[in-house]
């Protein structure tokens, strides 16, 4: 009952449209209106760690038609640090990005520096990796600077474990996952400017995550993340625990998937009815020369790209595919930082195009047909992998 | 058939304290348009790989030259490893790296690099020294490239291993292999490219008598051939770079610009995003190393490290100028500072490069023209414009709040750390429009690839504004300014010129 009328609340920072949902699978496009402005879903979400997307001017990105991008609330914390950002008036002014963002709890980062890392029920302790000083994140404290950050969204931290990990550390880490949420609603100080995503936890386990997503909806937050995959655990466990997932979580909040990027888990999961997604992989994979595709990666520090001179993708509007031939590209990968920009421009396009691709097919109730074709051309001889197929298979899409 | 360039002298200054010059190069663009008119004294934008260092394309045409379109500096050693790739492309250089609006000048060094190992320049070769080490380059193979590149300008190979302590029979060779490649190349084809004729400094300081026979030579045998000439040499790739300290304290003189600047700026491993960045600093530094004289090349520039400070030999420049021809373009390469780019302009050097620029971006230099632009505002259009910049407090008169004298600042200094300021007050670039400098000294900080972005449109577009304020100043002290009613003399306004471009 108490769950019901909570769930009733609008959000005031938060809208979540449903425009169109696919009548077979769990797709379904959104409009999700923000302080910074209106975001369409499924969105991928660029990751800016440092406050800067990695050499590109924000007009730059906001021409690419990002509309929310990611802020790295442990490393802005480190470097500047706070009370600049503060001094600035938030992470937009700091970095003249006019747009949405996004900021994470810092949490992800403690399982990348764990030997630093001590997580006691009070928080997580750690070494600076800058300075050696001795940090304690608390949720109270994680919310603070993210609320001194001014993100249009802001997580809770959370007790992320390895996802491989089993044994009773999951449970623990999802129990005071939910514990920690608790402490993060009550310090949050801008609800009316800035939405608290919970994440859910629970690791492989299904039990874990159901029981996770169950107690986490009965707090009525604008949205939801599902957390603790995409971390070196099998695919076969990976889209099961989304499916999982997103069976519980409701319908008319956005579903946010943490740190996935591959084109192939952004169609699938988005079958599966998420709706936001960030990874590093697209700019991390540009400055090792690779280009993404609607046919896969390709490496242009490859031989074969000497003497080609076509562009990346010949369909592609980027600037970098108007502009530059494969062989140029090839002649200056990895130790002219101008490769780097040219592939972090094509690549955010990639994901953009693929996102809009989603949302424009579930709009014309065509994506299960997406699905299928996209699927193809990307393995032309159908040797599908396994777990795209029964992920797929499970939302009532069998490949061509 | 390409069109070729010409070159016109608008005046000769007729002040008695200086020979600089105003002229106007037209030069037809690789894409064959309207031919492009530059007036001198220029710069030549300085390229790596073919493109203008940190900024694609569209960055480069929306931000930098929106209308401009001037030279780009294109140098055969780092770009020696993609060389079949462009004969293969058959467009050109240009069009290769994404700039096909854009003339190039080729030349087969890069002047942003400091100084070429010694030793190295046997038989009927040079040596370059690019990303995989030394390659012998002959007159036919350059002639090759440039008939790949299709520049509308290069220069002639020299035999350029020759400084001061260079002894006279080392001297003999280098004028006499320098003069046998001018030969070969005029004897060959031209490409449809003007010829910019080598004269190196080192010549003049070891044997003046034997380096003005030299230059005669050229002009006596060649002069037909020759558009243009370039006064090079190991002396002059070093330039003064002044930097305030974080306590106020400047830097002493003598501190020299290196390229490679993991070596200036030490071995700071910054987190990992920033692997990539070392491991291309280390890619560039071992543009000299990769080769079996390693430790010499290290010795050597050690050795120029700490005995050569940035004197150019401005007499040695003069008596070189004296003797070219004045209806010729004259260049001098490499990374000059503002400073010294006028000195060389009041000599009557007509083109530069801004390799200068380069090198600052990666060090975090910012050139900030406040004072050149308070006293020059017709130099070019003043236009100030903050109303976007985030950060609302817009300092004191936006000025710079601290005593920095001279014209660049680093913008890695704690001192910005909190600035919420644009680069200059004074200028509507970009990063200017958009940034602060508070932001900057985090991009630096972290080691983002953003930072240099931002500092190469800003110190671009102030390069510009520098250039079109010297020829401002250069057209009043030849008396030809419309411009009546302006108050100061052209003494004056030289001075002033002088005073603000000052290294602190």
């Amino acid at each position: 009952m108490l769950h019901g009328l909570r769930m009733a609340k609008s959000s005031p920072a938060l809208q979540f449209k449903v425009l169109a949902e696919c009548p077979v699978t769990k797709a379904r496009t959104s409009l999700m209106t923000l302080p910074h402005g209106t975001v369409e879903t499924p969105v991928f979400m660029p990751v800016g760690t440092q406050g800067t997307l990695k050499g590109l001017l924000p007009e730059q990105l906001e021409q690419l038609g990002c509309h929310i991008m990611l802020g790295n609330t442990y490393h802005l914390g480190n470097r500047p640090g706070i009370e600049l950002i503060k001094e600035a008036g938030g992470l937009h002014n700091f970095m003249n990005w006019n747009r949405s963002l996004l900021t994470d709890s810092g949490g992800f980062q403690m399982v990348s520096l764990l030997e630093l890392a001590e997580i006691t029920e009070d928080g997580v302790k750690f070494k600076s990796p800058y300075d050696g000083s001795e940090c304690m994140m608390t949720p109270e404290h994680s919310i603070q600077i993210q609320n001194t950050l001014g993100a249009d969204i802001i997580m809770q931290l959370d007790d992320v474990v390895s996802s491989t990990t089993t044994g009773p550390r999951v449970e623990e880490a999802m129990h005071r996952t939910i514990r920690w949420l608790d402490r993060c609603i009550a310090a949050h100080q801008n609800p009316e400017k800035q939405n608290l995503f919970p994440i859910v936890q629970g690791g492989l386990n299904p039990e874990l995550r159901k029981a996770c997503a169950k107690e986490l909806i009965k707090r009525d937050t604008p949205g939801f993340a599902i957390g603790g995959l995409s971390g070196g655990e099998s695919k076969d466990d990976f889209w099961k625990m989304v499916h999982i997932s997103t069976d519980i979580l409701p319908n008319h909040k956005p579903r946010y998937l943490m740190g996935v990027g591959f084109a192939e888990d952004l169609v699938v999961c988005s079958a599966l009815g998420c709706d936001m997604y960030d990874c590093v992989f697209p700019t991390r994979t540009a400055r090792f020369g690779s280009a993404l595709t609607f046919t896969g990666q390709v490496n242009l520090k490859h031989q074969k790209f000497k003497n080609d001179f076509t562009p990346v993708d010949p369909e592609c509007p980027c600037s970098t595919c108007k502009t530059y031939t494969k062989a140029y590209i090839h002649a200056i990968a990895t130790h002219e930082t101008m490769a780097c920009h040219l592939l972090t421009v094509h690549n955010i396009t990639f994901q953009m195009r693929l996102m809009k691709r989603i949302r424009e097919s579930i709009k014309e109730a065509t994506f299960v047909e997406f699905v299928r074709n996209f699927m193809f051309g990307l393995y032309p001889s159908k040797n599908y992998p396994k777990w795209s197929q029964d992920a797929l298979n499970a939302v009532g899409i069998s490949l061509l | 058939m390409r069109r070729m360039s010409n070159f016109v002298l608008d005046s000769l200054a007729t002040s008695s304290s200086s020979s600089s010059r105003l002229g106007r190069w037209t030069v037809s663009s690789s894409g064959g348009e309207t031919p492009l008119s530059v007036p001198t004294p220029a710069f030549l934008v300085h390229t790596l790989g073919g493109s203008v260092p940190h900024l694609t394309a569209d960055v480069l045409l929306q931000h930098v030259f929106p209308e401009q379109r001037p030279p780009l500096l294109v140098s055969i050693d780092n770009c020696a490893t993609f060389v079949d790739s462009v004969a293969q492309f058959g467009s050109g250089i240009a069009k290769f790296a994404g700039l096909p609006q854009f003339p190039v000048f080729l030349s087969p060094h890069n002047p942003g690099k400091k100084v070429l190992p010694s030793g190295y320049n046997i038989g009927e070769s040079v040596a370059l020294w690019g990303r995989r080490g030394k390659t012998a380059l002959t007159v036919a193979e350059h002639q090759r490239i440039v008939a790949a590149f299709k520049p509308q300008f290069f220069q002639t190979l020299s035999d350029y291993d020759i400084s001061s302590t260079s002894g006279l029979k080392r001297m003999k060779k280098s004028t006499t292999r320098t003069l046998e490649f001018l030969d070969k190349t005029t004897s060959g084809s031209s490409n449809g490219a003007d010829l910019f004729a080598t004269v190196e400094l080192g010549w003049f300081k070891v044997d003046g008598e034997e380096a003005n026979k030299t230059v005669k030579a050229m002009l006596t045998n060649k002069l037909d051939a020759i558009k243009g000439f370039i006064i090079s040499g190991q002396g002059l790739t070093c330039a003064e770079v002044y930097l305030s300290g974080s306590s106020g304290r400047m830097i002493p003189e003598g501190v020299t610009l290196s390229l490679s600047p993991n070596k200036t700026e030490g071995q700071k491993k910054g987190p990992m995003n920033n692997k990539k960045r070392t491991q291309m600093d280390t890619e560039k530094k071992s543009s000299l190393n990769s080769t079996p004289v390693e430790d010499k090349a290290d010795e050597d520039d050690k050795s120029t490290d700490s005995t050569k400070t940035s004197d150019l030999d401005y007499a040695a420049i003069s008596e070189v100028v004296a003797l070219l021809p004045a209806h010729l373009p004259r260049y001098v390469p490499g990374p000059l500072s503002p400073y010294e780019i006028l000195e060389l302009v009041l000599l009557g050097v007509d083109l530069f490069d801004s390799s200068w620029v380069t090198a600052s971006a990666d060090l975090g230099h910012v050139l900030v023209l406040d004072e050149l632009t308070k006293y020059f505002p017709d130099g070019h259009e003043v236009k100030i414009n903050n109303e976007s910049l985030p950060g609302g407090k817009n300092g004191d008169e936006g000025t710079n709040s601290s005593n920095e004298t001279g014209c660049t600042i680093s913008i890695k200094d704690k001192k910005y750390f909190s600035d919420f300021t644009p680069l200059s007050s004074s200028c509507s670039c970009y990063t200017c429009r958009k940034h602060t400098k508070s932001y900057l000294n985090h991009l630096y900080a972290t080691e983002e690839l953003l930072g240099p972005v931002l500092v190469m449109i800003h110190n671009l577009t102030s390069f510009n504004t520098m250039m079109a304020t010297i020829r401002h100043v250069v057209k009043k002290d030849a008396g030809v300014s419309s411009q009546t009613e302006s108050s100061t003399s052209s003494q004056e306004s030289l001075d002033r010129l002088k005073q603000c471009l000052k290294p602190c």
